[in-house]
């Protein structure tokens, strides 16, 4: 017993020591970047570190402290964030989406702007205008986007098409065609695959039926709220449309993670996937052959959907300097180059030729986003905000369930109207 | 006849649910030994074809930091934690005093509260005494967050000594502390390893404060770590899995080391008469 | 003897320190239910009951509700009675009880990302395990949605947190058995009792403490489950598995509504005392002072 209790105290001093030496430590002003980010392991962190090896060759005495942030796509970032910004300890620079997601840390005065930046780099005229769009508040931006990830991809598997004589759909009409056939000639494989325990992914096809249903103006009204969702016809033609996809479903989507749903293509339990251009590098590592194994096709086909993860500059970053020269690193062709081609993203930027992305999926991205109309997805580009987003995932995973039409638009009225929905998003139109 | 009858189907019953128990633990073993192409078939009683032991060597390069700052911060906070949870549960329980029972529940409620809605105050508490991103300052909140739930434990225990106990002690000219440390902690042995296996494996497993609270990993626990170890973007499932199995080996060491003195501590207990 | 009391109220001093600090924050939430803040920039302009309000106009807050009472009454009994029964009949065997004890303890060892993870596994209704294992015993499993089916995923999550949790409730009934005097169960025993009699009648009546410090226990791990809801299933499908602190941290940090957040934990705090301290007075009379 006695030895249990000089262990402790001896721990305890230990620790008070450390704690001190903590402390110390602390105080010191080091030249560092601080950073907060999600991309963790694999693919995605070789892809931040080809970005920090770029920053210390520019800057080679500062000393980069990455905080990882795990945690379901950024779930963990906000309540990591907001707890350092209110306690007045902002990093240097985070991850960030772009629209409603970076809109809300704009109206607490967290952030700094950064027109000079994109003035230097000329950057507004290098990238498509939609993501102007979207960044711009006020007339200010306050963050430059890093990539650029394509959501509106259909993969599929190439087998079952071939063997079956499909056309890769690119309407919704064909994708619903597609799943009839697939059904018909074998029915214990599910059409469509989907992954809802991460409830995100169920706004991924309501996006997809109001872009294919209204157009895009139609689109990008709808996810702002300036529709009446009750009584507009062609909202409920797109719940409609929805819910007549869902028998094809994959019935068990509420027990699967987005890549567990993305590995039924392999196990061969579904045919299709609706899923962004990340899923690519998943399929890559687990043995999949593109354009042997899978192939994918983008609907609709004259439109280019997605999003980009940006580094916003926060007020009062404890290194001020450091923290505008990652930004400003990150307008150039050459740190948008080295970030995505290890991410599986294309670049935001318009002046990097297509051709050197080794796979034909990211090409065709990286040229539809220079050349065709471009919209944000819904929830990741920012588009709703992320209190609609939250009720939204919520009423689309039940709707799933019982696909009720009627209960489904009327809860998505009231939570818009509850979110203040309109009005939270009148900074998009008023450009 | 029948006692033998009753002990062999005990017997089985038990084996049988704890075989059951393992289940999951199976599955958690076998997709740390894949590769990510098996674990993406989702097959997951299936064996690995070839056991790929590398995944706990990865795993581990990336844990290893966070291993080593969990035990300090885990262990220190576990121990400071039990030792102001048990005088506590001990004043309350063994001096009669008039507030103790209204004191009491003060500290009870508060264990009910999940922190998550308070992080904000926290990092700010932490901010103002300059302790963000250390030793001290996490095991400092870790024993503000758990140390009620180890006065409720202990101080619950301690209500069944008779108080007999302490008036023999008394007589003898015994010093509270002294009663504490020589008579009442070794007979409520059982009462507080229970209470340490609860504290530590909250404070172990925490996840949220690790990352709100640190910068950089010099002080960052293991289960942040952990959780990177599955990606964002990708899923690493089989490296995470091998990760799990590495970072509750410090749990179950605990336990064990525990168990010991679970039983000493029952010898020591008053039921000897 | 007042020196002595003297003493043991310095004890006291550590912990009146640290709920000092827990009660200070827990006054911060008090305010900040009671203001305007929606965003991430801290707002304390007075809002009233506005807060409340609100949150009780959303069914998916009742919904939460029945999740949560549905959880203290499924999760708690179940988990310290097998646990009790499991100490028991581990005490009657006799030998095996080291690593019997070690066997059920261990899923304690894993942090809830894996368990929750783990279980989702268990429950995938193509190739899970769970059904992988009943179809190989013939059984048609197609209609058997598990996780996936709002009617009964709370029920699989119940049973996620009882193999966790079972464990500790073993533990704690291992020890607090032991503390029985022989005398009395031999006495049983030599009067032809049966095993179900000495269990519930003799052995059990006397382990008040070790019950109540479970149901404590449990009744807190209800409370705060958010852990495994929020790995497993997110409170899906819909909201049919959330509970209110899992709700409490979308409606603070997704939602990006702090004003609602600490309502909901105030409504948490509200229904944990309404709920633990008669409980506890009750226990505390029938149980330990005898």
């Amino acid at each position: 017993m006695r030895k249990f209790v000089n262990l402790g105290i001896t721990l305890l001093f230990g620790v008070l020591f450390l704690g001190l030496v903590g402390i110390a430590l602390a105080q010191e002003k080091e030249n560092e970047f601080i950073i907060f980010h999600y991309w963790t392991a694999g693919g995605e962190k070789e892809a931040i570190d080809a970005l920090f090896e770029l920053y210390q060759k520019r800057n080679p005495g500062v000393k980069i402290v990455e905080n990882p942030v795990a945690g379901g796509g950024g779930e963990t970032m906000l309540a990591v964030l907001m707890s350092n910004l209110a306690a007045g300890m902002p990093p240097d620079s985070f991850q960030d989406h772009q629209g409603n997601q970076q809109k809300d840390y704009i109206d607490a005065g967290y952030l700094e702007p950064v027109d000079d930046i994109w003035a230097e780099a000329n950057f507004e005229a290098r990238i498509n205008p939609m993501w102007v769009k979207t960044l711009k508040f006020g007339g200010h931006v306050y963050s430059v986007p890093i990539n650029a990830h394509r959501t509106n991809w259909l993969w599929y598997n190439k087998k079952i098409f071939d063997e079956l004589g499909i056309k890769p759909p690119e309407t919704y009409d064909e994708l619903l065609e597609a799943c009839k056939k697939i059904k018909e000639a074998k029915p214990d494989i599910s059409p469509l695959a989907l992954g809802t325990r991460e409830k995100v992914w169920s706004t991924y096809l309501y996006d997809m039926v109001l872009l294919t249903t209204g157009g895009p103006d139609f689109y990008e009204q709808a996810n702002t709220g300036k529709i009446d969702f009750r009584n507009d016809p062609t909202f409920r033609k797109a719940m409609e449309r929805y819910a007549a996809l869902i028998p094809y479903i994959y019935p068990w989507h509420a027990t699967k993670s987005w890549d567990e749903a993305g590995a039924l293509l392999k196990t061969g339990e579904a045919a299709m996937y609706w899923m962004g251009d990340w899923v690519l590098g998943y399929y890559l590592s687990i043995g999949m052959q593109p354009e042997v194994d899978f192939s994918a096709t983008a609907i609709p086909k004259d439109i280019w959907m997605g999003h980009a993860d940006t580094f916003p500059l926060p007020k009062g970053a404890p290194h001020p300097n450091n923290a505008r020269d990652w930004i400003r690193m990150c307008t150039t062709p050459e740190a948008q180059k080295a970030f995505n081609l290890i991410k599986g993203s294309v670049t935001i930027v318009n002046d990097v030729p297509p051709d050197v992305y080794p796979d034909p999926y990211r090409q065709r991205s990286a040229h539809d986003l220079r050349t065709l109309r471009a919209v944000c997805d819904g929830f990741h580009g920012g588009m709703i905000t992320p209190a609609f987003g939250s009720e939204l995932m919520d009423i689309l995973t039940r709707f799933l369930v019982d696909q009720d039409v009627d209960a489904a638009i009327q809860a998505i009225a009231e939570a818009a109207e509850r979110t203040n929905l309109a009005e939270a998003c009148s900074w998009f139109w008023e450009q | 006849m029948k006692e033998r009858y009753f002990l062999l189907i005990t017997g089985l019953l038990v084996s049988i649910l704890a075989v059951i128990w393992m289940v999951p633990i199976y599955a958690l073993v076998t997709t740390s030994l894949k590769t990510q192409e098996e674990v993406a078939l989702q097959k997951y009683l299936d064996l690995p074809r070839n056991p790929q032991f590398s995944n706990f060597g990865k795993a581990f390069n990336a844990l290893k930091i966070g291993l080593r700052n969990s035990l300090v911060i885990s262990l220190s906070a576990t121990f400071l934690c039990i030792f102001v949870g048990s005088l506590a549960g001990y004043a309350l329980t063994g001096f009669n005093f008039r507030f103790a029972t209204p004191l009491f529940f003060l500290i009870v409620v508060v264990t009910f509260l999940p922190y998550h809605v308070i992080l904000i105050p926290i990092t700010q508490f932490l901010k103002t005494l300059g302790l963000l991103n250390s030793y001290a300052g996490l095991i400092l909140i870790y024993v503000v967050l758990n140390a009620p739930m180890a006065t409720l434990i202990t101080g619950t225990f301690f209500m069944k000594i008779p108080p007999e106990l302490e008036e023999a002690a008394i007589l003898d000219g015994c010093k509270p502390f002294r009663y504490y440390l020589r008579i009442l902690v070794p007979v409520s042995l059982p009462g507080l390893i229970s209470a340490t296996i609860l504290v530590f494996i909250q404070i172990y497993n925490e996840f949220l404060l690790g990352i709100a609270l640190t910068r950089g990993p010099d002080v960052k626990p293991v289960m942040p770590f952990l959780a990177e170890l599955k990606g964002t973007q990708i899923a690493q499932w089989h490296i995470q899995m091998a990760g799990a199995a590495i970072t509750s080996v410090i749990p179950v060491l605990v336990f064990i080391f525990l168990g010991r003195y679970f039983i000493s501590g029952l010898m020591a207990g008053y039921g000897k008469g | 003897m007042r020196y002595y009391k003297f003493q043991g109220f310095a004890f006291l001093i550590p912990i009146l320190v640290i709920i000092g600090i827990f009660y200070a924050m827990i006054i911060w939430d008090v305010f900040a239910a009671f203001t305007h803040w929606q965003g991430l920039q801290p707002t304390w302009r007075f809002a009233g009951l506005y807060n409340f309000l609100r949150l009780f106009q959303m069914s998916r807050f009742w919904v939460n509700l029945r999740n949560n009472l549905l959880w203290l009454l499924l999760f708690i009994a179940p988990t310290f009675l097998t646990g009790f029964v499991l100490a028991y009949l581990i005490t009657n065997l006799g030998r095996g009880e080291a690593i019997l004890r070690q066997i059920f303890l261990f899923p304690m060892a894993l942090s809830f990302i894996i368990t929750g993870v783990l279980w989702a596994w268990m429950y995938d209704p193509s190739s899970g395990v769970i059904n992988s294992v009943l179809k190989a015993f013939g059984f048609n499993t197609s209609k058997l949605g598990w996780i996936a089916l709002p009617k009964t995923a709370i029920y699989c999550m119940i049973v996620a947190a009882f193999w966790q949790y079972l464990g500790f409730a073993l533990v704690i009934y291992l020890g607090a058995i032991k503390g029985i005097p022989y005398e009395m169960v031999e006495a049983a025993k030599v009067d032809g009792a049966s095993h179900w009699t000495v269990a519930f009648r003799i052995i059990f009546p006397n382990l008040g403490h070790a019950t109540l410090i479970c149901t404590t226990m449990l009744a807190i791990t209800t409370v705060k489950v958010f852990d495994l809801v929020w790995v497993m299933t997110r409170g899906g499908p819909g909201v049919s598995t959330e509970i209110l602190p899992y709700l409490m941290y979308r409606l603070a940090f997704d939602s990006r509504d702090l004003g609602m957040g600490a309502a909901t934990s105030i409504v948490i705090l509200l229904f944990s005392a309404a709920m633990v301290i008669p409980y506890s007075l009750w226990a505390l009379n029938k149980w330990v002072r005898t």
